[in-house]
Formats: C-alpha cells, sequence, structure tokens
C-alpha cells in the first residue's frame, strides 16, 4: 500500500445554512480498505456523492488518483460506485444493463461480455442474468448494483451500505468476495454494521457532523495487537490469577471486565500471539477459557469517539 | 471520439429502453391511434361534403370519398380560399398540387409533433435523476454526453414514431379513399411525416431541457406541453404594439413555428435553412436546462 488513492481536503457542501460536509479531511490509502462510521446524517453518503461527482461541493479539494476531482472523461472505468437507495433501470436485464455500462465505460464488446458473465457469476446471479430487473427481489437488485461498481476492476470503489438486504448467505458470499480484493482495489465502504467494517477493514474514518474525527490503521484503532479480553468460566480467584499472569508478562496491565473479563494490555511483546502463548497455560489451568478477543470491539471505539449528544441520544 | 462513442451508446440505450418503456409504447400507440383517427374523420368530412356537394349538383353519389375533392381542391375558388388561409404565397404555390388528403395528413403530423416529442421526452430525465439511476451512468460519462445521447435517441423514438403514424394513416386512407391511386400517395405521407419529424426535433430540446431542470417527472410532464403551448403562442404575442415599440418582434426567432412556413416548401434550401434554424433551437433549449442539470446535484 504505497501513496494515496483519494484525498479530500476541507471539502464543505452547504445546503442553505446546514453544512453536510464541514471541512471533510481524508486520505484513503492506495490498496486499502477504509471503512467510514459515523451516525445517520454524518455526512459520510456526501462524501461518497462528493468524490463520485453527483454532488457539487461548496468548497474544498478532490484528488482522485493523482487526477484532480472526478471527471468522467478522466476516470471513466477507474471509479466505481455503488450508491445509496439508487434504482436501476427496471425495464433492463441484469445481463443487459452490465453490459451497457462496460460499454459505456470504454470496454470493447468481446471485453464487456466476458466482465459482465464474471460479475453476474461472482453476485450470483448468472442464473437470472436475462430476468427484467423488476423481477428481481430487492436482494438480487442490490447485487446488480454491486456487480456494476466492480466491473472491469476500477481501482477505486466507492461502497454505500453494500451490504444492507442481503441475506446472510449472499453477505457472506459478498463478504468474502470484498476480502478478495483487499490489496487490488482501493475500496471505501460506508456502513453502520460495524461488525462488517471490522470484518473487512483494513483502516477505519470515525466521522461526525460533516467532518472526519479520527482516521487509523484498523489495528491501531482496536489496539488488536496489545489487547486481549478472556472471557472465563468457572470459580476463579481473581487476585491470585492477576499475580500468576503477572509473573510471567510483568510489564502488562491488567483489569476485569465485569464479572468474567479478564482484560489484559500490553505494547511491549510482539502482538497478540505471543500475549496468549505466555497467558493462555494459565489461565488455562486456573480456569475454563469461554473466549478470546484481540483488540477493543470496534463498537466501543465507536461509541467513545462519538459525540456526547449521540452517546446520550 | 471517446465522447460521441458514449453519446452514441446513450442514444441506442435509450432507443431501446424506450421501446421496452411501457409509457413510450402507449404514447408512441397513442400517437399512431390519433393520426388514424383523425385522417378517418378528414376522410369522412370529404365524403360528407362530397355527398351534399353530388346532391347539390344532383350527380351520382361515390361509394368511397374522395374523388370530388380532389377536383374541388383544384378549383379556382376553392384553391384562393386556401391560399388565404395559408397566408403565404410561396408555400402555397409548393402545395398546390398535392392531394387534400396528403395534405390532411401533414397537417395533423405538425399538429400533434410538439405534443408527442413533449410527453415522450419530458420525462426521460427527470425520471432517472429522481430513481437514482443517473448515478450508475454519471460515473462512466459526463452529463453533457449522457443528456445529449438522450436528446439524440429521443430523435430517433419520435422519427420512429412519427412513420409508423404515417404509415397508419396511409392504411386508413387506402380502405377510405376512391378514385385516387393510394399507392401514390405513401411516398408523400413519408415525406410529410419526415418533415414532422424535422420539425419535433426542436420539440424535443424542450422537453429534455424542461427535463433537465427538475427531478419530478409529474412536474416535468406536466410543464412540456405548457412549453408547447407558450412557444405556439409566442410568435402572435410578439405582434403586439408594444412588442413592437420595444423591438420585441424579433424574438419570434425563439418559437419553432418561426420556421414551421419553411418545412411546408418543396424548395430544398428551404427546408434545410429551417431544419438547421429547428436543430439549432433545440440544441438552444436543451443547453438553457443543461445549465441547470450540469451543476445540480444528481
Amino acid at each position: 500500500m504505497i501513496g494515496t488513492a483519494l484525498s479530500t481536503r476541507d471539502l464543505v457542501k452547504r445546503y442553505g445554512r446546514r453544512r453536510a460536509l464541514d471541512g471533510f479531511t481524508l486520505s484513503v490509502p492506495r490498496g486499502g480498505v477504509l471503512g467510514l462510521v459515523g451516525p445517520n446524517g454524518a455526512g459520510k453518503t456526501t462524501w461518497m456523492m462528493t468524490v463520485a461527482g453527483m454532488i457539487v461541493p461548496t468548497a474544498g479539494t478532490i484528488d482522485l488518483l493523482g487526477q484532480g476531482p472526478f471527471d468522467a472523461d478522466v476516470h471513466a472505468g477507474r471509479l466505481g460506485f455503488l450508491p445509496q437507495d439508487s434504482e436501476l433501470p427496471l425495464e433492463a436485464t441484469p445481463a443487459g444493463l452490465l453490459h451497457r455500462y462496460a460499454r459505456l465505460q470504454g470496454m470493447r464488446p468481446g471485453e464487456a461480455v466476458q466482465a459482465t458473465a464474471a460479475m453476474l457469476k461472482t453476485v450470483n446471479l448468472d442464473e437470472r442474468a436475462a430476468s427484467p430487473i423488476r423481477t428481481l427481489s430487492h436482494g438480487m437488485r442490490k447485487r446488480v448494483a454491486l456487480a456494476q461498481s466492480f466491473l472491469g476492476c476500477p481501482d477505486v470503489v466507492l461502497l454505500d451500505e453494500p451490504l444492507n438486504g442481503l441475506d446472510p448467505v449472499e453477505a457472506d458470499r459478498v463478504r468474502r468476495f470484498l476480502l478478495t480484493r483487499r490489496g487490488r482495489q482501493t475500496i471505501v465502504i460506508s456502513s453502520h454494521n460495524l461488525h462488517d467494517v471490522e470484518a473487512l477493514c483494513t483502516h477505519v474514518a470515525f466521522v461526525e457532523q460533516g467532518r472526519v474525527v479520527r482516521m487509523d490503521a484498523l489495528d491501531r484503532i482496536t489496539r488488536a495487537a496489545e489487547r486481549v479480553a478472556y472471557a472465563l468460566g468457572g470459580e476463579v480467584d481473581r487476585t491470585a490469577l492477576v499475580a500468576a499472569l503477572s509473573q510471567v508478562l510483568p510489564m502488562a496491565r491488567f483489569s476485569w471486565q465485569g464479572d468474567v473479563q479478564l482484560v489484559c494490555e500490553c505494547d511491549e511483546v510482539g502482538g497478540v500471539a505471543e500475549i496468549n502463548r505466555l497467558l493462555l497455560p494459565i489461565l488455562l489451568a486456573r480456569a475454563s477459557v469461554l473466549s478470546v478477543v484481540p483488540g477493543v470491539p470496534l463498537e466501543e471505539v465507536a461509541l467513545s469517539v462519538a459525540q456526547p449528544s449521540a452517546r446520550d441520544a | 471520439m471517446k465522447a460521441m462513442s458514449r453519446m452514441l451508446q446513450t442514444a441506442v440505450c435509450e432507443l431501446e429502453s424506450a421501446l421496452h418503456s411501457r409509457r413510450a409504447l402507449v404514447l408512441a400507440l397513442l400517437y399512431l391511434i390519433s393520426a388514424i383517427c383523425c385522417m378517418y374523420g378528414t376522410i369522412s368530412l370529404f365524403g360528407k361534403i362530397e355527398a351534399e356537394v353530388a346532391k347539390v349538383l344532383q350527380l351520382p353519389e361515390g361509394g368511397k370519398s374522395g374523388v370530388i375533392s380532389a377536383t374541388l381542391w383544384k378549383s379556382e375558388a376553392f384553391s384562393r380560399m386556401v391560399q388565404k388561409g395559408v397566408g403565404d404565397d410561396l408555400v402555397f404555390a409548393d402545395i398546390q398540387g398535392l392531394h387534400p388528403v396528403e395534405l390532411a395528413y401533414a397537417w395533423i403530423a405538425f399538429m400533434l409533433a410538439p405534443f408527442l416529442a413533449a410527453w415522450s421526452a419530458s420525462n426521460r430525465i427527470a425520471e432517472e435523476s429522481h430513481s437514482g439511476s443517473v448515478r450508475y451512468v454519471l460515473v462512466r460519462c459526463t452529463r453533457a454526453q449522457w443528456a445529449l445521447g438522450k436528446y439524440l435517441g429521443q430523435v430517433f423514438m419520435v422519427g420512429l414514431a412519427l412513420l409508423l403514424g404515417a404509415l397508419g394513416a396511409w392504411l386508413v386512407a387506402a380502405f377510405r379513399l376512391g378514385g385516387v391511386d393510394v399507392v401514390t400517395l405513401l411516398p408523400g405521407m413519408m415525406d410529410w411525416a419526415l418533415r414532422a419529424w424535422l420539425y419535433s426535433v426542436s420539440w424535443l430540446g424542450l422537453a429534455l431541457g424542461i427535463s433537465q431542470m427538475t427531478r419530478s417527472s409529474n412536474y416535468a410532464t406536466f410543464f412540456a406541453p405548457i412549453g408547447v403551448i407558450a412557444l405556439d403562442i409566442l410568435p402572435s404575442l410578439l405582434q403586439a404594439d408594444w412588442c413592437r415599440e420595444w423591438g420585441l418582434a424579433n424574438l419570434d426567432i425563439l418559437s419553432p413555428l418561426y420556421s414551421n412556413h419553411g418545412l411546408w416548401r418543396r424548395s430544398l434550401p428551404a427546408v434545410a435553412t429551417s431544419a438547421f434554424h429547428l436543430t439549432v433551437l433545440g440544441l438552444f433549449y436543451w443547453t438553457v436546462g443543461h445549465a441547470v442539470f450540469r451543476r445540480r446535484d444528481a
């Protein structure tokens, strides 16, 4: 991941007095998968629409692939976009529509046919390729929309709530597909589902009231390399246990969350695997280990980042 | 080159989706029915007039219409009446030798073409803006390429509807007319359909200009025919004394009616000049709408 695929600086979008974007500054590393996290109305969708050229910003700068703001003449085929709540043409068929989009973004007829077939297979819609979109379910339409955003393997893909409306099996299929794109394409995912963001993203940006309040690599945000939570069962002598653990890992900090969860924080050993290697034998000898969770759940981080008003609500 | 290719692809898609869309098909069908009904009504009217004339002159009544109308049309008295009605000697000279049924069809086609254009095209951009489907396209081509492609697609679409209308009207004429070699009427009626098509180019520009200004399909469908009527009456309004005093009379060039007479001429330069003016006018209306669309959030 070298360089920046997409950056926006001090981006402002004003609707009357309301600022949907209020100095939105963000850089997306090339080949990274960035999760945009924030409450409703924080500006995630507005930012994506602005980057994709759908919304004209009031102020600020956008640099997409080092070639300035989105321009279809320059970026067609290099930017994929899955907008939220946008209907597909109902009378078209998935195959016809994808072929049309592929041709429009500059593919030759043969390439367009191949790319269309490949994407329809990826989203498991090859059997409904010739059905009019109006006859497809909501989830199927979503998959067609998702397929169009990856047509021709664009350099940057913006996905606004990509897994919304998908059944668990299809959501899992899409998740696995997105994981295969890591490192090959730069992907930005806006989602309220923080488990998805944790599973898919390499970076996370927290958005509040039209601006980015924190952005970092997911590992650093969740402290996945330096914090482990062990859920313990059975009778446990807490003091004796912590004393025994401190002997093998004296630089670690131990704390209890609730009755059963022991948290170990230590940034001086080589990651969670090493912490587990040292601590698990002792834990298993003195208690039942029900689960081992590295890092802080993203949900907890999101709540701590959220504005007080949003948290109280 | 890429821009032209994207525009043409959009035009082809527009034509395809119009052919798949129920609304476009219903409109084309309505136009066809209107053209057929108007032609049927006109021929029936000719028939009644002929029956009356035959009664007055105590001639034997024919089974089919058209025989006396064609003769009447060639009479000097009737010609003078038509000349006054047309109000343009050059146009009158050009249409004088034509069969009345052919002229009736021409009048019908010119009357209906603006409304066909307004109703078939006015919602095409507004609807996609409203549903959001425009967003899938605008990451692949510019707004101008897309909207121009839509324009071009609608031009093809309306052309097709007009030719079908001419065919339908000719079939009615073929069944209802007597004493006329109906086969000779077909090329003439197709010619008038093509002229009406040239006339519709500017009205399509108006409809798509309006469509670019709003996200509401209903607003676009409502305002496009109003725009047609407004531009239809504009030249008459500009003849008012105060308009002349203010030098506004020349603004009638902004109405497609300005070139209407040219399309009725037989001379090629006159038709070409009118076609050019109508195309420029259509692009002007389209550009006014596009000025809004290009800055608007999609």
